[in-house]
């Protein structure tokens, strides 16, 4: 599986990842978007560069987590985590019903509001790229050696390598390793990364461990309420039968159904025919 | 006093306003009408609309519970204005989820594209298949006045496994509208993020969902003169207070078990909406229904049956969309057309409604004639040819003519241009430099004037470049009047896009009529969507990099385009020529835009300072 690690300390800002990006996805030119969200994520900026309170750069984009929870919320399955590691979005089976945008913890699909049929857009991890065994166009772009591609396990060598090597450089962690359930893009830095939406409250769990075990009962409910509900109705209308049965023996000219636990009984409609 | 009068006009004039708003939605799209942003991506539609509407429509499943398979006769009466409810409800919602989604046209693909670890596709296919299950279930009602009695018997002979199919499509799919809201750990507020959610919302939903329908046959026996069936509804009430007090106790022990009563105390803002939630979804209710006299009293069963549809909806709200807002950075308030698209869709449901009731034996006791004619039956319309009066012994149905038109009227003149037009994106002119000075020998370049400045030593770099022999050499057009350069062809004032190309002198310079085609596509309308980019033939004077071809856009990229990308150019020509890299790097321009002159505080110290034309 393949794999981003971006080191945040040798970005320099520059944002020429977001410009080859934009480029290489044949995105419209970025124009004032009513509500722009602040980290500068849009429609039409797939990739952004955030500037770290402390100082410093951060690129921002598509995790590509490996149990992503996008891909569980589509309820037409149009976003797929594939097995070289992007995460994709198939917009020929997409109904726009943005659950995936709630469902991402750090925000990442975006909605083309300004568009009559508008769909989604994220990251897609240079895909074609990818596919034909080339690099991701923005790791392509980095001068400064702050992106490399490659084989995740690999990368995740190379990170703690590279931390244990300069402590004094780098946070001992690296972000995207177990966070979310892991992701495809992995973070080393001097400085903690919560400012691009690591959620501290989800930390380490998928998503789909909050989803799963509810949505795995599905079948045991629809059959245990089914089964009790087919139960009910045949062990009333079988008492209800002897109950008649015997009113009819007691007294044969009254016919009524009566209801033992009601109340009020001088309202009954059961008139029907 | 509400009369049945009063309320169609009511009515129609609010569902108006919703017809419009659909045809604003449909024409302009989401970002166009709606208030929603990638912060707040799911609104009003989807939860008052959607997520409360399915949710009051429990009454339905409840009451079929009830009658077929508990076989407590005693509420049959209700139980046909329950599944009319029901189908309206999920009838609204799905109208409403159509046009909530960004492509209405694809609302059949969850039909064909599964994926069974989404919620969302749980609760889709059990709102298909239970909207479907009430209308088998209404279609005797209807189907009766027409004497269909083959189809009628056909369908009684299956009710029972119908109504077994839909409690359990029920029970399903109002979990699962909690469960939804699972996916969000991060981003809910830990007032309603809870792994309860499904629990609470079906709890909550059937309580309320009962109350709906005590609320519905409240109203029919007020508005249309019938007499009440106070034990049944005393009792459903009783039912649905039991129903809303479980809910009560899962919610607190839910707040306790996960140590966040704290927050009740905490004095942030949700607290307030949470106990307004609480209060009027549950606490009045019960409190109106445990007192004998208000549960016996039709005026006690109304408050209380308001207040828990009123409280349901909170509760919705609140978890969709009020306990999201701390979390994400930008604020939302449905615009105008997302209210009244809302609305509008209720009141739809609210007519519908009336039309089933008056028309078909959806209560016991039918409405009587006298109700069904306009209850204000009076003169025509028309007193005479043309004149219109408008009085309180017009017809109804010119009334309510009278009525759609104005609010139809209303409408379109109330909803913004945009919402018909769809989003038209701000491209913000670029403006021109600010003086830092009154000499203007520094500049301020904060073309879209958002305090990221470049402070740009204009007087320098005259003086650097060879005095006012050296205008040439970056620009022509700020100079009032300037005739005399070569870029005077095309521009005749950089900062007024719309003469920035001059087609009579192209004409003109490129022979006459036979000049169409060098830049028109031949077969298609000349226009500028068909015409060559300006940079075909004038790369070179526009100083543009070679990759950036195509049409040439009318507003500025990014401060490396300024001066058709001559600022980076020459920088970076100037370190070529030195050798090392000192101007053509960031901070060379942008290293003092944090400084003291930079920014708008320039302005404010300096006072006003002389703009060009903006525009």
């Amino acid at each position: 599986m393949k794999a981003i690690l971006v080191d945040v300390t040798k970005c320099t800002g520059c944002e020429q990842c977001v410009a080859a990006c934009q480029k290489a996805h044949h995105l419209e030119p970025e124009i004032p978007v009513r509500k722009l969200s602040r980290d500068g994520l849009s429609s039409r900026r797939l990739t952004t560069v955030v500037a770290l309170p402390a100082g410093g750069f951060a690129k921002k984009q598509c995790l590509h987590c490996l149990e992503p929870g996008c891909v569980d919320a589509c309820l037409v399955g149009a976003i797929q985590k594939t097995s070289a590691g992007p995460v994709i979005y198939d917009r020929s089976k997409c109904i726009g019903c943005r659950y995936c945008m709630l469902a991402c913890p750090v925000s990442i699909p975006r909605y083309e509001w300004e568009a009559t049929i508008p769909y989604m857009q994220k990251c897609d991890f240079c895909q074609d790229r990818v596919t034909q065994g080339q690099s991701p166009i923005c790791v392509g772009t980095c001068k400064n050696g702050a992106l490399t591609f490659g084989d995740r396990d690999e990368l995740l060598a190379l990170a703690h390598a590279t931390v244990r090597r300069e402590p004094d450089k780098y946070l001992d962690h690296v972000y995207g390793e177990k966070e979310l359930g892991g992701s495809s893009v992995l973070y080393i830095t001097k400085e903690p990364l919560d400012v691009l939406g690591w959620p501290s409250q989800v930390g380490q769990r998928s998503l789909a461990s909050f989803t799963w075990p509810v949505m795995s009962k599905t079948p045991v409910v629809a059959a245990g309420v089914a089964t009790f509900l087919i139960g009910t109705h045949f062990i009333i209308k079988r008492r209800m039968e002897i109950e008649a049965a015997q009113h009819r023996e007691q007294s044969p000219e009254t016919e009524s159904t009566e209801d033992d636990s009601a109340e009020n009984t001088e309202d009954e409609g059961g008139a029907e025919s | 006093m509400i009369t049945l009068a009063r309320l169609k006009e009511v009515l129609w004039v609010v569902a108006v306003f919703g017809a419009v708003a659909i045809v604003a939605r449909l024409l302009g799209g989401l970002g166009a009408v709606t208030d929603l942003s990638d912060a707040m991506p799911w609104g009003m539609w989807k939860i008052l609309n959607m997520v409360a509407g399915v949710a009051l429509a429990t009454g339905g499943f409840a009451l079929a519970a009830t009658v077929y398979i508990f076989k407590l006769e005693k509420y049959r009466p209700v139980i046909k204005p329950a599944i009319a409810v029901a189908f309206l409800g999920y009838g609204s919602s799905c109208f409403a989820l159509f046009l909530d989604i960004g492509l209405p046209h694809a609302i059949w693909k969850p039909i064909v594209f599964w994926n069974h670890h989404s919620f969302l596709f749980e609760v889709a296919w059990c709102v298909m298949l239970y909207f479907s299950v009430t209308i088998l279930e209404l279609a005797p009602t209807v189907l009766e006045k027409y004497g269909f009695e083959k189809w009628i018997g056909l369908l009684h002979k299956v009710s029972i496994p119908i109504v077994i199919v839909g409690i359990t499509l029920s029970s399903l799919h109002h979990t699962s509208l909690g469960s939804l809201f699972l996916v969000m750990p991060a981003r809910l507020h830990p007032l309603w993020f809870t792994s309860w959610l499904p629990v609470l919302f079906i709890l909550s939903a059937v309580g309320a969902g009962i109350f709906m329908v005590v609320l519905v046959s409240l109203a029919y026996a007020r508005l249309y003169g019938r007499p009440l069936q106070l034990p049944v509804l005393s009792g459903l009430s009783t039912a649905a207070a039991v129903i809303l007090g479980l809910y009560l106790v899962a919610k607190a022990a839910d707040l306790v078990l996960r140590h966040q009563t704290g927050l009740l105390l905490s004095g942030q803002w949700e607290v307030g909406f949470f106990a307004a939630e609480v209060v009027l979804g549950a606490v009045l209710p019960i409190l109106l229904v445990a007192i004998p006299a208000t549960r016996k009293s039709p005026t006690g069963l109304a408050v209380a049956s308001v207040s828990a549809v009123i409280g349901l909806v909170l509760y919705r709200l609140n978890v969709g969309v009020t306990g999201l807002l701390r979390t994400s950075e930008v604020a939302y308030f449905p615009s105008l057309t997302e209210i009244s698209l809302s609305l509008g869709l209720i009141a739809m449901a609210g007519l519908v409604l009336i039309y089933l009731v008056e028309n078909y034996r959806v209560f016991e006791n039918t409405p009587a004639k006298t109700h069904l004619v306009s209850a204000s039956a009076g003169v025509r319309a028309l007193d005479r040819p043309g004149r219109l009066r408008v009085s309180g012994s017009m017809s109804a149905p010119a009334r309510i003519s009278l009525l759609v038109v104005i609010s139809a009227s209303v409408a379109l003149a109330a909803f913004s241009a945009e919402a018909f037009e769809g989003v038209e994106l701000d491209r913000s002119p670029i403006r021109p430099p600010l003086g830092v000075n009154k000499a203007r020998t520094v500049l301020l370049i904060n073309g879209d004037r958002d305090d990221d400045a470049v402070r740009f030593p204009h007087q320098e770099h005259i003086e650097r470049l060879g005095d006012d022999a050296s205008c040439s050499k970056c620009h022509h057009l700020n100079l009032p009047g300037d005739q005399s350069s070569a870029c005077y062809r095309c521009h005749r004032d950089m900062n007024r896009k719309t003469s920035i190309f001059d087609h009579a002198s192209h004409v003109a310079k490129l022979d006459g009529n036979w000049s169409c085609q060098q830049c028109h596509d031949a077969e298609k309308p000349k226009n500028l969507a068909n015409s060559k980019a300006c940079d075909e033939c004038h790369a070179d004077d526009m100083g543009l990099e070679p990759p950036r071809t195509g049409r040439f856009d009318f507003w500025a990229r990014s401060y490396a385009d300024a001066m058709h990308g001559m600022c980076v150019k020459c920088h970076e020509e100037e370190d070529q020529k030195a050798g090392e890299a000192r101007l053509a790097t960031c901070q060379a321009c942008h290293g003092n835009q944090h400084s003291q002159e930079a920014g708008s505080p320039a302005e404010e110290r300096l006072g006003p300072l002389t703009e060009g034309e903006t525009k």
